[in-house]
């Protein structure tokens, strides 16, 4: 029996890893990986709680996340590799169509 | 016998349908012998009838219910009384002569198969118009009547004049046909019925003699007669509608569609009898008809035109025998003048024919040289339209009806006596124009066999049916009235020293009158024109009346509606809603925007945009700063929330 | 009965799989589309022929649950009057396929699959009765005839498009604003929010509040019958519909305004509906005068049928709101009957304009001569048109009428006047059309046998409804007695209580 803390803990750096490879890493895929590992993090917590408080919502829950991560990555990914063939776009500063336009000369990068 | 009623007006309507549906695969010439065999089998269903004792006994029977409405059901149901026994017969027997006519005269025509389906199908609505036995049934052959003419008279139909003339008398008739649809719901609001039978029953229970919802009904049930009767003042349409064939002219126009608003009277009279100022407008109405249609008549020079006018007066005689209560007698000179009607127009028409399709009496009567038979069964016709004494159908039937009239007052048999005289005149200035004019006499050319028959026929019966109904005081047969008495009554009558006098001077008119036609014939050829000749000749202007007075309003006002409201008021709203709108955001943009915030708060506005470009710093489209901003906010809130 | 959720997807299905299998191909969809509209008129008939009128005369019912929490129910009924306008939906159908068989010219499979949903959409419109899915459907049946008339209609289309859905959005919100209001009301007064109609038809409105709901119902069926001031869409849409959208459009399109009129408006809110009877009489007796005027002047032929369609809807709401056995009876048999010969006549000039490419009635004349058959059928319609006894509006015309006389002998006979200008303005159309001299140098082909069939089939209904219309009429007296004791409480209720 493992204690609630121990998995809300292991939980917890899960997601700040995650979180630090989403904020820190400039590669898409690396991006894609830091999202997953937060995903996982978020799953740990809840069959964490689900076998604390005795009940199964929590392992239905990861189950529906999973599979929802499945279809996710998949769109995602598309997404990646259309990005790099339409772009050659393999960073997220390559992918900065959104900015304001009177930014546009001040922030480098670029599908150029 | 009942359950073969149905016959009468099926046995038309099935040949009607087979040359609809089949028409393209049988031969032209089969066509013509396929309607005539339509139109015997009603005719000798109405025989079967006859013998079966249809005289005494009616019959009656139901097809099926038409609809059934909450507790109203009105069916499709046929009852033959005496006074439908009359008109069957009339129509169907007319009918099938003028089918057998046709054969030949319309033989060159290439369309015959709407010529024929169009004849067959008016002789099915006008057998449905007088075997009904409900106000509904009665109103659908009153319009299958009203359509087939319209179809007829416009069967040229590349002639603009010709089609131009039976959408005339389409609308004109419609005009008429409304009010008595408006008639018929009156009825039915009032009784919530309309089997004919069961409404003279409420209304004789109901009604108060006189009360104003009688009167009204009988005026709109007028309406619709005088339309479908040509009466003043819906007139208009009849001379115009001589555009057709003469056969049709002659079925139609003369001997029995237009006689359906004297049937109509006829029928519904249960009901004029509480409306007595209504029956004494229809008699003045009928008086006033016959001089109008006579003096009409003695300026035309269309040879169809005369007839037509002819045609408008004598129904005025029917009009002024039912406005005095001598339903019979009306009913009596419908039949005879359905017979010598016909038979003017079927002799004109072979005349017609035979000179090239010429109209003018006075270029025919140069012409000369028409058909022998035409010009005698032509004279016999005459004759008894003229109510030529003793011999003729025609005088037993308008001496009746003269003789009525002055027991319901003297004016309106002077009116009568008067049309009478005119009537002498302006029918035999067309014989002695037509047939006694400068070409030669004699002719070579003999008409067809079907031709030759319906006209002897015809000219047998314009002289001899007078004979059943011999005038009162005479020796002889009173079979008419006597036999109508129980459904139809019988009229009030002068006392005999007086109906003598009468009957002398009634004799001595139409003589008068063609001795009028004589002296009139023999200046008209020397150059002279009657007095008015114009104003005659258009039907005394009531054309250029109503063109005046109706048509051009109408046109005037759907043009303007057309304009003015769709076009401005409609279209130009919207425009104007829109324009609204525009101006409406135009001031906003002015008072609101440009007034308050560009002079009031400038400073506010300059903040925010300084503002604004500060906080632009963060939209700079970079993933990862995003995604910084959204982690923080979320710890943020989520410290806020834990302590 | 799950036949009525069948009659209602299987034409969506059926657009939704041409729409995706067709890939171009036109005889395909074509065939297809004719298939599945045949089968949906089978259905009809079917169900027609296995009628079983219940207690409160509900022929067929399906009810299921949709969205419990907010009360709303996939609630199909099929009653008399539903009936009827379901078999109409389903004949004009394969009418409308057949007569764009060679007029459509480009992309059958899209027009296949818009046509099916359109058709699905009205058929939603008169069997629901769950007022939420009523709703759904009444918008549903709108963007695929947008799309109908803006993608293959003529010249103008896309303003007349755009209009025609303006103004439908427009009567549709108000429409949407009152059934929230009702729902509400109703919610307070009993506890239940649901909105089943055999619910809400009991819901009692105090003071204005019904008066203003039922305006809002009346505006989103008065802009699509159209009474008089908000027609100006209607003349537009059907001039620049393709054929088969001018059939829809003035066939069934019209026919859901006042089916909304008799099913929701008067038994919904009888009160404030006793009291504006009058009014909307009054508008409908406008409508039949003002749309006779205005069709006189029409140079278009289609814009003339426009506009007398109009006059015509004029009398089924005089019908309707002289609330009686006559009225309502004939309102109904006159929504068929404009239906099938307003349809026919639309598909006549369909075929017309098909040979010559125009519509205008001045380029026309003498045609009677070339096209025998087209003209005696074009003859039959316009009879009908004018209401011709033995032909289906009369049948109608003459049940309004008989009705509204009990109510108000004056508004009756300025209707009838209607009828006098109708005959005036249809003979003047056949006259220029058909009489008189040839016009144009072309040469004409006569019917052929698809259009032969289309014309065929809806004369055989004319003819029908206007001599043996007794069928018809039977299924609709029970429904129609529902409809009607529920204006005569009011009035009784009215007359015995204190004021």
């Amino acid at each position: 029996m493992i204690p609630l803390t121990h998995s809300l803990v292991i939980a917890a750096l899960l997601f700040t890893l995650g979180l630090a490879v989403v904020l820190l890493r400039r590669e898409l895929l690396f991006v894609l990986m830091g999202l997953e590992v937060m995903f996982n993090g978020v799953a740990l917590t809840a069959v964490a709680a689900g076998q604390h408080w005795g009940n199964a919502d929590g392992q239905v829950l990861t189950i529906l996340l999973m599979a929802v991560t499945a279809a996710e990555l998949v769109v995602a990914l598309i997404l990646v590799w259309l990005a790099f063939q339409h772009f050659r776009a393999v960073r997220v500063e390559d992918l900065a169509r959104l900015r304001d336009a009177q930014f546009r000369d001040d922030v480098g990068g670029g599908a150029s | 016998m009942s359950q073969w009623l149905w016959l009468i007006p099926g046995a038309p309507l099935l040949g009607a349908l087979i040359i609809a549906l089949l028409g393209g695969w049988i031969r032209r010439e089969l066509l013509a012998i396929l309607a005539s065999c339509a139109a015997a089998g009603a005719f000798l269903t109405v025989l079967m009838a006859w013998l079966n004792g249809a005289a005494y006994q009616p019959l009656q029977q139901t097809l099926y219910t038409w609809v059934a409405v909450g507790d109203w059901r009105p069916t499709i149901g046929f009852t033959l009384d005496r006074l439908a026994l009359v008109m069957v017969s009339v129509v169907s027997g007319v009918g099938l002569l003028v089918h057998l006519y046709s054969v030949d005269f319309m033989a060159e025509e290439t369309d015959q198969r709407r010529y024929y389906f169009f004849l067959n199908l008016f002789l099915a609505g006008m057998l449905i118009l007088v075997l009904a036995d409900n106000l509904v049934l009665l109103y659908l052959g009153w319009e299958l009547v009203g359509l087939c003419s319209f179809a007829l008279i416009g069967f040229w139909y590349r002639d603009p004049v010709r089609a131009a003339a039976g959408r005339k008398a389409f609308t004109v008739t419609r005009v008429g046909d409304t009010a008595l649809a408006i008639g018929i719901f009156l009825l039915f609001s009032q009784f919530h019925e309309l089997s004919l039978s069961v409404l003279f029953t409420a209304a004789t229970a109901q009604w108060e003699h006189g009360s104003t919802l009688a009167t009204l009904t009988a005026l709109l049930i007028l309406g619709g007669a005088v339309g479908k009767s040509a009466q003043l003042p819906l007139q208009v349409w009849l001379p115009d509608a001589m555009a057709g064939p003469s056969p049709v002219s002659a079925l139609i126009h003369a001997a029995t569609m237009v006689t359906a608003g004297v049937y109509l009277i006829a029928r519904t009279h249960p009901l004029f009898e509480f409306a007595p100022q209504v029956q004494w407008l229809v008699a003045a109405i009928g008086a006033l008809t016959i001089v109008y249609g006579a003096s009409a008549a003695l300026a035309q020079s269309d040879f169809k035109r005369v007839l037509a006018y002819s045609t408008i007066s004598q129904i005025g005689y029917m009009f002024l025998a039912l406005g005095c209560g001598a339903y019979a007698l009306a009913l009596f000179h419908l039949t005879t003048h359905a017979f010598f009607k016909a038979l003017l127009f079927l002799s004109a028409g072979a005349v017609i024919r035979a000179s090239g399709d010429e109209h003018d009496i006075h270029r025919l009567g140069k012409l000369g040289g028409h058909p022998t038979l035409a010009r005698w069964t032509f004279l016999i016709g005459a004759a008894s339209l003229a109510a030529l004494p003793v011999v003729t159908a025609g005088f037993y039937s308008k001496d009746a009806i003269l003789t009525a009239a002055w027991a319901a007052g003297p004016v309106l048999w002077a009116f009568a006596a008067f049309g009478a005289l005119l009537t002498g005149g302006y029918i035999f200035r067309t014989y002695l124009l037509v047939f006694h004019g400068t070409g030669p006499r004699t002719s070579a050319a003999s008409l067809p066999r079907s031709m030759v028959f319906p006209l002897l026929i015809l000219a047998v019966l314009s002289l001899v049916v007078g004979f059943i109904e011999l005038p009162e005081g005479w020796p002889g047969p009173h079979l008419w009235s006597a036999w109508l008495k129980d459904e139809l009554g019988l009229a009030a009558m002068p006392p005999a020293a007086v109906v003598h006098g009468l009957q002398i001077i009634g004799s001595l008119l139409p003589l008068a009158g063609i001795a009028l036609a004589f002296v009139l014939v023999r200046r008209e050829r020397a150059g002279y024109l009657l007095p008015l000749t114009t104003f005659l000749r258009s039907g005394w202007g009531f054309d250029a009346l109503y063109r005046v007075a109706l048509v051009r309003p109408y046109q005037v006002l759907a043009r303007g509606l057309g304009r003015v409201v769709e076009a401005l008021i409609i279209e130009g709203g919207l425009a104007g809603l829109a324009c609204g709108f525009w101006a409406l955001a135009q001031g906003c943009r002015r008072w609101v925007d440009l007034g308050i915030l560009e002079r009031g708060i400038t400073g506010l506005v300059a903040g925010l945009r300084f503002g604004h470009m500060r906080l632009s710093v963060t939209q700079n489209g970079l993933l990862s700063r995003y995604a910084l901003v959204v982690s923080t906010g979320s710890l943020v809130l989520l410290g806020y929330w834990l302590w | 009965m799950y036949w009525l959720s069948v009659l209602i997807f299987m034409p969506l299905l059926g657009g939704l799989l041409i729409g995706l299998t067709a890939r171009g191909r036109t005889a395909y969809s074509r065939w297809a589309a004719l298939a599945f509209t045949g089968a949906e008129l089978l259905i009809v008939l079917g169900l027609w022929w296995g009628a079983d009128p219940g207690a409160n005369g509900y022929l067929y019912m399906l009810r299921a649950p949709w969205i419990p929490a907010l009360g709303i129910q996939f609630l199909l009924g099929m009653d008399g009057i539903s009936l009827l306008l379901a078999l109409l939906t389903a004949l004009l159908g394969p009418v409308a396929v057949l007569v764009s068989w060679n007029a459509v010219q480009r992309n059958w499979p899209a027009f296949a699959s818009l046509l099916l949903a359109t058709q699905a959409g009205i058929m939603g419109v008169f069997l629901a009765l769950d007022l939420v899915l009523f709703y759904v459907f009444w918008e549903l049946m709108l963007v695929p005839m947008y799309f109908l008339i803006g993608v293959w209609g003529h010249q103008r289309r896309l303003y007349a498009a755009y209009k025609f859905f303006l103004f439908t959005v427009t009567g549709s919100l108000l429409m949407l604003v009152a059934i929230l209001g009702l729902y509400f009301t109703h919610g307070k007064q009993t506890g239940i929010y649901t909105f089943d109609y055999f619910e809400l038809i009991h819901t009692s409105l105090p003071g204005t509040s019904g008066m203003w709901l039922m305006l809002g119902f009346f505006m989103a069926f008065a802009v699509k019958i159209p009474l008089f001031p908000v027609h100006s869409w209607l003349p537009d849409a059907h001039t620049e519909a393709p054929t088969a959208g001018s059939i829809l459009l003035a066939g069934l399109l019209l026919k859901t305004g006042a089916y909304g009129l008799m099913r929701f408006c008067l038994p919904l809110f009888p009160d404030a509906s006793a009291v504006f009877a009058p009014v909307g009489m009054t508008l409908g007796v406008i409508g039949i005068l003002y749309g006779a005027m205005l069709a006189l002047v029409q140079e278009d032929m289609k814009r003339l049928i426009a506009f007398s369609s109009i006059s015509h809807l004029g009398f089924v709401v005089f019908g309707i709101y002289a609330w009686n056995q006559q009225g309502l009876s004939g309102a109904v048999i006159l929504m068929l009957a404009h239906g099938v010969t307003t349809g026919a006549m639309f598909a006549l000039v369909g075929m017309l304009e098909e040979r010559s490419g125009t519509r205008l009635m001045a380029n026309f004349g003498g045609l009677l001569s070339p096209l025998p058959r087209l003209g005696a059928l074009l003859l039959l319609f316009t009879l009908s048109a004018m209401g011709m006894p033995g032909l289906a509006n009369f049948t109608g015309e003459f049940l309004v009428l008989a009705g509204v006389f009990q109510v108000s002998a004056g508004l009756a006979v300025a209707g009838a006047l209607g009828i006098i200008a109708g005959v005036i303005y249809l003979l003047w159309m056949y006259q220029r059309v058909m009489l008189g001299e040839m016009r144009s140098e072309q040469t004409w082909t006569d019917l052929d046998r698809r259009e032969a069939l289309v014309l065929g089939l809806l004369a055989i209904a004319v003819l029908w409804l206007g001599l043996y219309p007794a069928p018809f009429l039977d299924i609709l007296q029970t429904p129609l007695t529902t409809i009607i004791e529920s204006g005569v409480a009011v009035t009784t209720g009215a007359a015995d209580a204190p004021r």
